[in-house]
């Protein structure tokens, strides 16, 4: 049985060259960059796509809503409602992403900083934006499916939302469940297993303290 | 945002430290497709973060923190959770018949994935023959932290090896 000590020689006397492994001249590089650059790009448009489609989809109905029935008082401000709330949370979100996605290579990567400190600054800058999803997503989203419903339910169904209050409530609570679903299943996926990996890197470093 | 030509200073120190991403690469990623889409990766984050190297470290330590720490944070996410675990044997086609040495390489490596994420680096940076100094920078424990653990990742690899060899 060799020891670590020999081991380590032996590694040290194994050529450095690995398999399928070949040097790479500056075009090749840049090829590689370029790649990574759009993997990269990709990911982060996905997300503001998603969430760009969502407000233009939200505002157009909106905007139809309050041109169809601008008389009615009630519809009017119902709508407008909604646009403030999705307006200034919109921005933030909008903000705040950004800051995650398109940040500086200095901020990525200080020379000087070491795995613990990166890994900790990657998991405080993830848990960062994951905390204010999760409490725009908490006020946010029951309150416009809400809003939505009693919308519906006044434009579409004679009554409205007091002449119908269990199949309201039922539409609501529908309504809110797929969107709980489609929502914890995208946050397990994008935050809280990355998050969780994180901590469990910051939880092993303070194992052996 | 893509910079300007290449620095061709850049290309030859990636290119002769090119082992440090691969070896990285293969303790922390079991499948080859990880492995090549995370040595990627760290090309491109070695890359962005190139200006920050301001040679007081050696070249090769800062390649091993800046990959370390891209390997350490990098996760796919439609990662599949069963993976065919990758045997020393399939890492390349033999074209010669492997010697001994080759075999306790191998096996020492097979041995390393099976440790903890941090003992991993530490390790690595050990046989990469770092003083314990240097392990500590690159890692953010303490000196005597190091000496600790390694003396507990002696053990452990002695265990693991001892069953195989």
């Amino acid at each position: 049985m060799k020891t670590l000590e020999e081991l380590k020689m032996k590694w040290a006397e194994k050529p450095s060259s690995s398999p399928n492994q070949s040097a790479y001249d500056n075009m090749s590089f840049t090829k590689v960059i370029k790649r990574r650059i759009n993997q990269h790009t990709k990911d982060s448009m996905n997300y503001f796509w998603a969430a760009f489609v969502l407000q233009m989809i939200v505002y157009g109905l909106l905007s139809n809503v309050i041109v169809k029935n601008y008389r009615d008082s009630d519809i009017l401000w119902l709508s407008i409602g909604v646009a403030l709330l999705y307006l200034p949370f919109t921005i933030i979100l909008m903000q705040k992403f950004k800051r995650l996605a398109i940040m500086k290579p200095s901020q990525q990567h200080n020379a000087a900083a070491s795995i613990y400190d990166y890994v900790l600054q990657q998991q405080q800058l993830l848990t960062s934006f994951f905390r204010f999803k999760i409490w725009y997503e908490y006020l946010h989203i029951p309150v416009s499916v809400a809003i939505g419903v009693i919308l519906i339910f006044k434009l579409y169904v004679p009554g409205g939302v007091y002449g119908h209050v269990t199949g309201a409530t039922i539409t609501f609570i529908i309504s809110l469940l797929a969107c709980a679903i489609a929502i914890k299943s995208e946050n397990k996926k994008s935050f809280e297993r990355p998050i969780q990996l994180l901590q469990n890197v910051l939880n092993e470093f303070k194992q052996g303290e | 945002m893509m910079a300007g030509p290449l620095d061709t200073t850049f290309i030859q120190l990636i290119n002769q430290h090119l082992n440090i991403a691969h070896k990285v690469a293969r303790i922390y990623f079991l499948d080859a497709d990880e492995q090549q889409d995370v040595k990627q990766e760290m090309m491109y984050q070695l890359w962005r973060s190139y200006a920050s190297f301001d040679g007081r470290s050696k070249f090769s330590t800062w390649m091993y923190r800046v990959c370390l720490n891209t390997a350490l944070t990098f996760w796919k996410k439609n990662k599949k959770e069963k993976k065919e675990r990758l045997a020393p044997g399939h890492q390349q086609i033999p074209d010669v018949v492997s010697t001994d040495q080759d075999e306790t390489i191998a096996l020492l490596q097979e041995a390393i994935t099976n440790l903890s994420s941090v003992n991993k680096a530490i390790v690595l940076l050990y046989l990469e023959d770092m003083s314990y100094d240097e392990i500590a920078s690159v890692t953010g424990l303490s000196r005597s932290n190091v000496s600790v653990r390694l003396v507990r990742i002696r053990k452990e690899l002695e265990i693991q090896l001892r069953s195989k060899l």
